[in-house]
């Protein structure tokens, strides 16, 4: 078994597309649209950005191809190895955030991804 | 309207795919089909929306394809050690760089911008300081440079106050001054060479002895002249340069020994000099080898005079060596020294003096350039900071030392500066090779090279500058983490906006300065070219006969006349003449002209006047108007023929208003032997140049050969005929003699406006930059205006304030800004005129077309970079902005 650790840091959009799996099998534009819907508009995914994540986190074995596919569109689900580092990547930023904490650092509104 | 949003849909598909080289390949090839699928799906939706949605879609989509390929690289802090990740290897020292390019590479607008900045301020101001360098700064390529002088005679009492040296006084100089090494001189002829299969005219010049010591260049091959071959009689000899010989010779080896036949007598070629040794296309140099009864002539000057000072003695001390050795001159030859003296200047300061006013208008406006470079990138730095003034905060808070962040603001300065300094470098080395093909009239622009100090002071500069601006503003930021919350970063910075705004005044009024000056060159370049010339120059030809002017007179003479009798015989040809001196070619003879009946404007009665020796039907063949008598009789090419002259209409409107002054005699002041009678008035030409007020000329109709290599003119309704049917004229004349220097008269009288044409397109091209320049100034600063009020442009927004008022609101801003850079601008733009006007033909420094122009351009400029942040600052989503604080 791979170790999570190895994967990290995930990348915002790498976070959000595993994210996204964890409710089932999904297709492309249905990841682009949750993520959409989940951030309230602040991270749009392009078809650039996604795919070429969906290729480095297949390659990596974190998600797979369902073979299922409608409309020219793969489904996409979450392999076991993806789950437990996507557990990993939110335990480091949940320890990122007890530092912050422990500082004092409180930023008023929760840290969304900003738009570039 | 159905047609058109299927259009606007196939064409967002084609765009979507078109972007898909942004994406890496292994993506590409497997996830095509499914990336079109859900493109696709996108635009389906967003098209239900409206025109709008489809466009942002598409821009975003755009966006997104281009930065792909940096999905995968984890937007967390670029700081290894800060996120609790494993520990890294030493390497990744080496790869904070990486990561301080990734960082720049995520906000391709400022690095772009930046980089272009420098690199183009770089490369102007490292070209132009090679150029001002090696024409105006670098010693002459000469051993000891410095102590070359040239030397002159100068008499007060004659018209022309300098004069060429007489070869006796040369010797007698040379052999009684203390202070010199040696002074010597020498005299342009041009020779034609007969040892080949055809005539060749070769630019030579004939040297006196010492003159090749003087310079102290060693000759590249063999050597230089000896005593025996500089003597009265002795054996032909010949050096020749390096050009010529690669020309004739196929380089230097090959040249020694071989023969040149010059006026019918064999020279051998003893030595080549390299090509730098002079700043004229001298072929060869031949000894002068004067006749002892030359010698004694005290009168006869043609000598430029070249001498080199002893070791540390000045040039006043070399001066007043001289002056005191002409004093003994004068004692001992009273009648022929006693009004005249020695006059020294550097050597340097007579070949680059006069391209120094032009060189000094650049160098002024390229440092300027300069200036305005390095405040945008100023301001380009700041806006970045200030857009990461959080990011920064949050790194300082999550525990990055001040030195960290600050270290890593000084990677991204640094790499901005390097990239630009690369790019710069690149286009200098570009920039160099353009001017060296069209400067080709400046002197010593044959060793123009890429200064490499002036290259390390630009990038060096403008390196300071970009770690300067990096490390100020971070510090600050840094700073602000002691502040109550993180947003306060947000003003802590505030105070900067004055700089930034007088930066961009003063930036808009350089650039004002530099357009309207640029507008003043180039209106006066359009006037200049729009001259009344006087005569007609299409359709002639003009070109020279190789001839000396030592060799027998009449021998030349018939062959003019009959040169200029047989062409203007040939069916295509309306009329042949010739002239010492073309029209606006710079070159006149200047005389003391006394006409009968007439009292002139000097003591003695003589009217200064230009004047050109003229012979044929030279008039006739350039169409210059005949407004009163006749055209000088054709007898009077006949030697021994009662002279007679032409004169312009300018000398009778300025001496001899409403009279007639036809069949009148006139005589020169100088010779009082020559007597012309005027035979007729005819039109003003330009004969001093196009800028140049018409002056009073004289037209004296020669009989030929007194002037033995002149410019021949031939009206020609078939130039290439005339090609082929002049060698075959010359070579039935005489057949020793070259042809050459074939050119359109027209031609001939432009090469006057190439100097006002290059200064003005020279000019237009800084402005050019300036303008582009203080655009990305403005930009820069409205960006960070829109970026750091977008929490209270929000707010309005959210109060219910249209986008347009938010436009509104930045170009009133930004139109207050340009309002003052304009006030500034157009007041420097009136004194830069006053500079420039002596450069200025046919209007004045305060020209209202210039001006407007200039405000115009700036305006137009502005608009176009302060539309991109109003836009931005209209598109502000109210929520989104709210929750960022």
């Amino acid at each position: 078994m791979d170790d999570p650790q190895r994967f990290l840091p995930l990348s915002a959009h790498q976070f959000h597309i595993l994210l996204s799996l964890t409710g089932g099998e999904r297709h492309g534009y249905a990841i682009i649209n949750e993520v959409h819907e989940r951030t309230d508009g602040a991270m749009r995914l392009g078809t650039g950005t996604l795919y070429t994540a969906i290729a480095r986190l297949a390659g990596l074995g974190l998600i797979a191809d369902t073979g299922r596919e409608d409309d020219r569109r793969r489904y996409y689900r979450l392999l076991p190895l993806g789950r437990a580092v996507l557990k990993a990547e939110t335990a480091r930023l949940e320890a990122l955030v007890r530092h912050a904490h422990a500082r004092g650092i409180r930023p008023s509104v929760p840290a969304l991804p900003r738009r570039s | 309207m159905k047609a058109r949003a299927a259009r606007t849909v196939r064409m967002a598909r084609a765009l979507h795919r078109a972007c898909f080289v942004f994406v890496p390949r292994d993506v590409r090839r497997s996830y095509r089909a499914e990336m079109i699928a859900t493109f696709d799906a996108a635009l389906a939706d967003a098209a239900r929306r409206g025109a709008v949605a489809v466009w942002t879609l598409l821009l975003t989509e755009i966006k997104d394809l281009a930065h792909s390929r940096r999905a995968n690289v984890p937007q967390s802090l670029a700081f290894p050690d800060d996120h609790g990740a494993p520990t890294k290897p030493a390497w990744i020292e080496s790869s904070l760089w990486v990561q301080a390019f990734r960082s720049l590479r995520r906000r391709p607008a400022f690095l772009v911008a930046a980089v272009l900045t420098l690199a183009f301020g770089t490369a102007i101001t490292t070209t132009v300081f090679s150029l001002v360098d090696t024409v105006l700064l670098k010693p002459l390529p000469y051993p000891g440079a410095d102590r070359l002088v040239t030397i002159y005679e100068s008499s007060s009492a004659a018209r022309e106050k300098t004069s060429l040296v007489a070869p006796a006084r040369l010797e007698d100089w040379n052999r009684l001054n203390r202070t010199f090494v040696a002074l010597s001189g020498s005299y342009t002829e041009n020779v034609t060479d007969t040892s080949g299969p055809d005539p060749e005219r070769l630019a030579g010049r004939r040297v006196m002895p010492r003159f090749f010591s003087v310079y102290g260049t060693a000759p590249l091959a063999g050597r230089t002249f000896t005593e025996e071959e500089e003597r009265e009689n002795g054996p032909g000899a010949a050096v020749i340069s390096e050009p010529f010989s690669m020309r004739r010779f196929n380089g230097h080896p090959a040249a020694l020994g071989r023969l040149l036949v010059i006026g019918g007598r064999p020279y051998a070629i003893v030595g080549v000099m390299p090509a730098a040794f002079t700043n004229a296309a001298v072929d060869v140099w031949l000894p002068a080898q004067l006749s002892s009864a030359l010698m004694r002539v005290r009168q006869a000057r043609f000598l430029g005079g070249i001498g080199r000072l002893r070791p540390g003695v000045p040039i006043e001390q070399a001066a007043q060596d001289l002056a005191a050795v002409q004093a003994g001159l004068a004692r001992e030859f009273p009648g022929t020294d006693a009004e005249w003296s020695a006059e020294i200047g550097s050597l340097k300061e007579a070949r680059v003096g006069g391209a120094r006013r032009g060189l000094a208008i650049l160098f002024g406006a390229v440092g300027l350039l300069w200036l305005i470079a390095v405040a945008n990138v100023a301001g380009l730095t700041i806006v970045q900071v200030h857009r990461r003034s959080r990011e920064l905060a949050i790194r300082s808070a999550l525990g990055a030392s001040r030195l960290r962040v600050v270290a890593t603001m000084l990677r991204e300065g640094v790499i901005v500066a390097v990239l630009g300094g690369a790019c710069g470098t690149a286009l200098a080395a570009w920039l160099v090779g353009v001017l060296r093909a069209v400067l080709t009239a400046t002197p010593r622009i044959e060793e123009l090279t890429l200064d490499p100090r002036a290259l390390a002071f630009a990038t060096g500069t403008s390196l300071l500058a970009a770690c300067a601006f990096s490390i100020v503003p971070a510090l600050g930021a840094v700073r602000a983490r002691f502040g109550p919350t993180l947003s306060a970063v947000r003003t802590s910075t505030g105070g900067q906006h004055h700089i930034q705004k007088s930066l961009v005044v003063v930036q808009v009024a350089l650039s004002v300065m530099l357009v309207g000056s640029a507008m003043l060159l180039l209106r006066s370049y359009h006037k200049l070219t729009h001259v009344e010339t006087g005569f007609d120059p299409a359709d002639v030809i003009t070109f020279h006969v190789g001839a000396r002017w030592d060799e027998d007179r009449s021998r030349i003479g018939l062959l003019q006349q009959q040169l200029i009798e047989r062409l203007e015989e040939l069916p295509h040809v309306q009329a042949a003449g010739m002239a010492n001196f073309l029209p606006a070619t710079g070159a006149t003879l200047r005389y003391q002209v006394h006409v009968e009946g007439l009292a002139g404007q000097d003591a003695d009665g003589a009217i200064n006047a230009g004047l050109r020796m003229i012979g044929g039907g030279y008039l006739r063949a350039i169409r210059a108007p005949l407004l009163a008598g006749s055209w000088c009789p054709a007898r009077s090419m006949a030697a021994g023929a009662p002279g007679t002259a032409m004169i312009n209409q300018r000398l009778v409107e300025l001496h001899a208003p409403g009279q007639n002054l036809v069949g009148r005699s006139l005589r020169l002041g100088q010779i009082p032997t020559a007597r012309y009678t005027i035979a007729g008035i005819v039109g003003n030409l330009i004969e001093d140049g196009h800028g140049s007020p018409s002056a009073p000329y004289v037209y004296t109709c020669d009989p030929p050969g007194s002037w033995p290599d002149p410019e021949y003119v031939v009206r020609t309704a078939d130039p290439r005929a005339l090609a082929a049917d002049l060698r075959r004229l010359v070579r039935e004349l005489d057949p020793g003699r070259a042809v050459f220097g074939m050119r359109p008269l027209q031609e001939v009288v432009e090469a006057s406006l190439d100097r006002p044409r290059l200064d003005a397109v020279m000019l237009a091209l800084f402005a050019a930059s300036a303008v582009m320049l203080a655009a990305i100034g403005l930009y820069s600063l409205f960006m960070l205006l829109v970026t750091e009020r977008a929490r209270e442009m929000a707010v309005r927004l959210a109060l219910g304030a249209a986008p347009s008022q938010i436009i509104g609101l930045i170009t009133t801003g930004a139109g207050r800004l340009l309002g003052a850079g304009l006030l500034v601008g157009l007041g420097l733009t009136l004194a830069a005129g006053r500079v420039l006007s002596g450069m200025l033909f046919g209007i004045s420094a305060f020209d209202g077309p210039s001006l407007a122009a200039a405000a115009g351009a700036l305006a137009l400029a502005a608009a176009v970079s302060v539309a991109a942040p109003a836009l931005r600052a209209a598109r502000i989503a109210p929520l989104i902005a709210l929750r960022e604080e």
